[in-house]
């Protein structure tokens, strides 16, 4: 592997959009130098021997320098498992005809206001029963706006009269830059 | 995808890594294809569990058999016990999550006092019986191991049985007779305990009647059955450097408090610091051959993935092949780009080229242990090192750029005075001094000297278990003496709080009339007392109060002649070793280490170690 000079040198290794820990995933980046030059297929085969269990590389490309940048990346899609008092309660189309919702939500400088309606490029629920329904969320992410999922469920029950979410679970399914897959 | 209990409970809970399990290189097996599940219990938090030692190497010694599955099971966190007990739900481990009743086997180490009312907590929110005579055999064995286990007397009475010392060849030999009673149908638990006992290093509370006087010390420890030995004895790792040790760790997700590969390079020590009982426990000092090391060194970096390792023993400096190690260690960290770390490196044989190669340009804290502030008290202690070399070293370090120095040392130690705790300031304003008298251009700026004061707690199997422990109040007058007496403002004055320190002394020498008030105390939410945050000292008192315990009796100086609560454990060290050394003590005389001459401590009667060098 190469390693960063300085002080304190580490692995030069980038992993786009870190997930937060108890999100699952099926669409996962990430970047390594090496000091010397290995063809993809071996670079695939030693990490996949190396994996722990449930994470496996689905493909390598060699990449020159900046090429396939991951600050460029704009949007992810999540499909979100939701518990809630009453799916009754919430409609999607409903939900997306707001021109803007506002939430608090999380920055570097603490919490403040702010509409999250722009940043929702697609947004779609599936009802299983009473309780229980899976919400489908193309969401702004990356340097310019990251919109958390959380983030969203929150807005789904302010703008829901009477809508109380007890347990959400998130499942990331593409990671898109310049509004395109990576790989 | 289908949720579990837990899965919903860990979204709302701190670092609920510490509940998922499924790190890298932990244990998978098929829980039904095994004749014991082993439920390895550490009680205190993951971060805590993951850093011992202990625990890493029985893990994997116990996974190594295919009949035997050990999991883990740790203590959950207020939180999540919250959350689980609101759920009732049980304890859990961490491999397949099944609950702690389960389990064939329960085996808790037991490292610090302080730790006793999670043992009882963590059995509560298992659904078991706290008492082993309530326990019949459809519950799991409670076993427990580990430095307190010598005198867990405070607690005896809920385990079936203790494995005193080392517990890498007992736990092999417990789990083979578990298996061979498991197989004959569990009859009668007796039977198991029966089979056990004969082998070295077990003891089975059960088996013996303590009776008191009336003045309420020990008339006598008696043992009521056969198979009962008088004294039983601790077990050591006879060829320390052919014994198992695991060429894998488990990997965690979170960070944890010792977070890197750990090198055990010996194991004991030969110093004899008349305080210590690991120092004394853990003898014969036995070395791990450099070759070994740097074999398993890799072995170990390789599997894991960490960037940084560190040697593990109670004494570094003394480890003999040290320069060998090192500079087989170097070339690995400095090709792999690891960091080596290398803490207890004593100040009289402190290497400071070896410190300049490690830490090429990092210059981290240093630790100087002193342990008291007057050659008197040191000599008392039979800490051999001298204000010299503590001063000298010191200049080397400022010399080498090292500006951030930490001292511990430790008030109320036998004999101690007033001057004694002076001196503690008296060292600190010398070692300032030092730094001053290193020209401008030679010294790194902003030196920053850091004092620290721990209580000292007299510990069974040391010179000093028949010492009396300083009352709280003295404590704090020496602290305030010293508070006064350290005005640098380049010294910083840190000190122990003396409240978690007399529970500690109490449980330390305790013996099992303190059972009751641990179990009130419990039931009155008392856990986690070694975080000051959870310790209710006042819950603590009112449960002795009600069990009409005075816990300040555990606390005084006892005669030579008295039975102690641990007078039926042997670890090797005769007693009138250790009245000889308080005797010295007494007269501040020193006691040289191991290696330079034999004191006669018994422990050559293990032919192991220094004792054969």
């Amino acid at each position: 592997m190469a390693y960063t000079s300085g002080f304190n040198p580490h692995p030069i290794m980038t992993i786009a959009m870190p997930l937060s820990v108890g999100v699952t995933s099926e669409t996962e980046y990430m970047k390594i130098g090496f000091s010397e030059d290995y063809s993809e297929e071996e670079v695939k085969e030693r990490l996949n021997s190396a994996f722990p269990k449930g994470i496996s590389v689905l493909a390598v490309k060699k990449l020159d320098g900046k090429e396939t940048d991951f600050a460029k990346i704009n949007k992810v899609v999540y499909k979100t498992e939701i518990e809630c008092n009453d799916t009754s309660l919430f409609d999607d189309k409903e939900f997306m005809k707001n021109n803007s919702l506002v939430v608090m939500k999380k920055t570097k400088s603490g919490e403040k206001e702010s509409d999250i309606r722009p940043y929702i490029y697609d947004f779609f629920a599936e009802k299983i029963d009473k309780t229980k329904m899976t919400v489908n969320m193309c969401i702004a992410a990356g340097n310019d706006y990251n919109l958390k999922g959380e983030t969203v469920l929150l807005a789904m029950e302010k703008y829901s009269k009477g809508l109380k979410i007890t347990f959400s679970c998130s499942h990331r399914v593409k990671i898109l830059a310049n509004d395109r897959e990576i790989l | 995808m289908a949720y579990t209990e837990k899965d919903k409970i860990l979204m709302k809970v701190q670092k609920p890594t510490r509940y998922t399990g499924g790190e890298l290189n932990s244990i998978v097996k098929d829980k039904n294809s095994v004749d014991c599940r082993f439920g390895f219990c550490f009680p205190d938090v993951y971060e805590i569990a993951m850093s011992n030692l202990g625990m890493k190497i029985l893990y994997h010694t116990l996974n190594e058999r295919p009949d035997t599955y050990c999991e883990r099971i740790f203590a959950p966190w207020v939180d999540m016990e919250e959350e689980m007990r609101k759920r009732d739900m049980k304890l859990f481990s961490l491999e397949t999550g099944d609950d702690a009743d389960k389990f064939d086997i329960l085996g808790f180490t037991l490292g610090y006092e302080l730790c006793y009312s999670n043992v009882l907590n963590m059995l509560n929110l298992s659904d078991i019986p706290l008492l082993a005579k309530d326990r019949d055999e459809s519950f799991p064995i409670i076993c427990g191991g580990g430095l307190c286990a010598y005198n867990a007397e405070p607690i005896a009475e809920i385990f079936d049985f203790f494995m005193l010392g080392e517990g890498e060849e007992t736990i092999n030999l417990i789990t083979e007779e578990y298996i061979k009673w498991k197989k004959s149908g569990k009859k009668c638990k007796k039977d198991y305990l029966r089979a056990i006992a004969k082998l070295d290093g077990i003891y089975v509370p059960s088996f013996y009647d303590v009776e008191y006087n009336s003045d309420n010390t020990i008339k006598s420890i008696t043992p009521n059955e056969d198979c009962a030995k008088p004294k039983i004895r601790k077990t050591i790792m006879q060829d320390f450097d052919k014994a198992y040790t695991p060429e894998t760790l488990v990997v965690p997700f979170g960070e944890v408090v010792h977070d890197r590969v750990m090198l055990e390079v010996m194991r004991g020590c030969i110093r004899g610091c008349r305080f210590c009982e690991a120092g004394y426990a853990y003898r014969p000092a036995r070395n791990r051959s450099y070759e070994t090391l740097t074999e398993l060194a890799d072995k170990l970096l390789g599997c894991s993935g960490y960037d940084e390792i560190s040697l593990s023993s109670l004494s570094t400096s003394d480890y003999t092949e040290l320069r060998e190690l090192t500079d087989n260690l170097l070339k690995i960290t400095e090709e792999k780009k690891i960091g080596l770390s290398l803490p207890s490196l004593r100040i009289d044989n402190f290497s400071l080229e070896l410190m300049d190669k490690v830490q090429k340009v990092r210059k981290s804290g240093i630790t100087f242990a002193p342990e008291a502030g007057t050659q008197r008290l040191r000599d008392v202690i039979n800490k051999n090192i001298t204000e010299e070399n503590v001063l000298t070293s010191a200049k080397m370090l400022f010399l080498g750029g090292w500006t951030n120095v930490k001292l511990y040392f430790m008030i109320g130690l036998p004999s101690e005075t007033d001057e004694d705790v002076l001196g503690i300031a008296e060292l600190s304003k010398n070692i300032l001094g030092e730094y001053f008298s290193i020209p401008k251009e030679s010294r790194a700026k902003n030196i920053n000297i850091t004092v620290s004061t721990s209580s000292f707690i007299p510990k069974p199997f040391t010179a000093f278990q028949w010492s009396k422990q300083d009352t709280r109040q003295e404590i704090v007058r020496k602290q305030d003496i010293l508070k006064k007496a350290i005005n640098a403002k380049q010294i910083r004055y840190i000190w122990h709080d003396n409240k978690t320190s007399y529970l500690e002394g109490v449980f330390a020498r305790g013996d099992r009339r303190l059972l009751p008030a641990i179990i009130e105390a419990v039931k009155n939410g008392c856990k986690f007392d070694s975080w000051d945050e959870q310790y209710k000292f006042d819950e603590w008192l009112k449960a002795f109060k009600t069990c009409g315990i005075d816990p300040d009796w555990y606390l005084r100086e006892r005669a030579y002649d008295e039975i102690l609560p641990w007078e039926h454990i042997d670890i090797g060290i005769t007693k009138e070793f250790f009245m000889r050394e308080n005797e010295k003590a007494k007269s501040a005389q020193t006691t040289p280490n191991c290696r330079e001459k034999c004191s006669g401590c018994g422990m050559r009667a293990f032919g192991a170690g220094v004792c054969c060098e």
